[in-house]
């Protein structure tokens, strides 16, 4: 897949927040479709981790703006509006992983950069580690998941991952702590040259 | 935290995420450059968070960024300016009501000319037969085919109707009017 077509950075970009809640809560349809074009790629790519299924992700993610938009005038500007429309995203990915029981499908096409491209058996390599990366994301339960890709991913601030999970920011950085140990553990094998020992100095430390 | 002490897992997960304190921070590199075990357990922390943040990333193409602006647009207008179906909008109540009232007219106009509409079928001589025969049920004039003729039998419709409605005093002062209108009285019994 490319890259979307219209950089957050670009014309969308131009008028600030403050402005597109102003025109927003004037029924002003135009900056609502600002609004949409600065942040699906970034609601869609977070979704797509979430619930692994590019179609439902976009399903997802296209309901977030639709839902958004029924309820800006609850949108009080405490927070940013990436950060609502985070949550909205979040709350209704989780439902949907719920429903289907807590899976999610992660296609991982691309090779981590820690696996060197080369011939065949780097590229089955590379593709083992995706596979597994994958299926110790997916192990994660929603909430820890969903705390670990706004991190990890998303680059959001342990303040904003609070407002858009609804936790104070201790119950995040607690999520995050064993959302890692979680993948920690399930990537051992992976990570093992270069962590030997690991157990036995956790039990030390802690 | 002191540069003999080990770090538990938490410390080392939040400073590989870049959350601890700038002292915080600095008490564990020290810690680490002369603690093996603490390094490697940072390495494997950081190594597990490389694997995952280098997964690829889900991106939205330039028809799927474009498709999905206009689905977002499609879904709120279906859904918050959702408009009525046809027979719930004012203009077509309008139009309906229009169309209604021409058909009702429509329908009052076919009942005052069924007669000849009725009679249409049949030859010139029956239909014509039909049209007087309903005239005179009714007591309008029949249509004659002259508009002299036509006015004479409005006319008698009219003193018909006169006849019928008139008191009887009145018709007597017409009658006694005549009576003494000897020309007139000459006239009618010359008739």
């Amino acid at each position: 897949m490319r890259a979307i077509a219209i950089p957050p950075q670009n014309e969308a970009a131009t008028p600030s927040e403050a402005e597109l809640l102003r025109r927003l809560r004037a029924g002003d349809e135009s900056a609502f479709d600002i609004v949409v074009r600065r942040y699906q790629e970034r609601i869609f790519r977070y979704v797509s981790r979430l619930v692994g299924d590019a179609d439902e992700a976009s399903d997802i993610a296209q309901e977030t703006f639709i839902r958004a938009y029924g309820q800006i005038d609850r949108f009080r500007g405490e927070s940013a509006l990436y950060t609502w429309l985070y949550r909205i995203a979040s709350n209704l990915s989780i439902n949907a992983l719920r429903k289907r029981g807590l899976r999610s499908f992660i296609g991982l096409d691309e090779a981590p950069s820690l696996v060197a491209a080369g011939g065949p058996e780097e590229d089955l390599r590379a593709a083992q580690i995706r596979e597994r990366v994958a299926e110790a994301v997916d192990q994660l339960p929603p909430r820890q998941r969903s705390i670990f890709i706004l991190r990890q991913y998303d680059q959001l601030s342990h303040r904003e991952i609070s407002k858009v999970v609804g936790s104070s920011e201790g119950a995040v950085r607690a999520g995050y702590f064993h959302a890692v140990k979680k993948l920690q553990k399930s990537l051992a094998d992976l990570t093992a040259t270069y962590d030997d020992g690991t157990d036995s100095h956790r039990e030390q430390g802690s | 935290m002191t540069i003999q002490s080990c770090a538990d897992q938490q410390t080392l997960v939040a400073f590989a995420d870049g959350q601890l304190e700038s002292t915080q921070s600095q008490a564990l590199q020290a810690h680490i450059r002369v603690c093996s075990v603490c390094a490697q357990a940072l390495r494997s922390v950081e190594q597990t968070l490389l694997l995952t943040k280098e997964s690829p990333v889900p991106e939205l193409s330039l028809f799927q960024a474009e498709s999905f602006a206009q689905r977002v647009r499609l879904g709120i207008r279906e859904r918050y300016h959702r408009q009525p179906v046809w027979w719930q909008r004012p203009w077509t109540s309008l139009l309906a009501g229009a169309a209604g009232g021409a058909v009702c007219a429509a329908i009052a106009l076919g009942a005052l000319t069924g007669e000849v509409t009725a009679a249409a079928g049949h030859p010139p001589e029956v239909a014509r037969e039909m049209v007087d025969a309903e005239a005179r049920t009714d007591g309008a004039a029949p249509p004659s085919a002259s508009a002299t003729q036509e006015g004479e039998v409005w006319a008698d419709a009219i003193d018909m109707y006169l006849i019928e409605t008139a008191t009887e005093s009145e018709l007597l002062a017409n009658l006694e009017a005549v009576a003494y209108d000897d020309e007139l009285m000459t006239a009618l019994l010359d008739e």
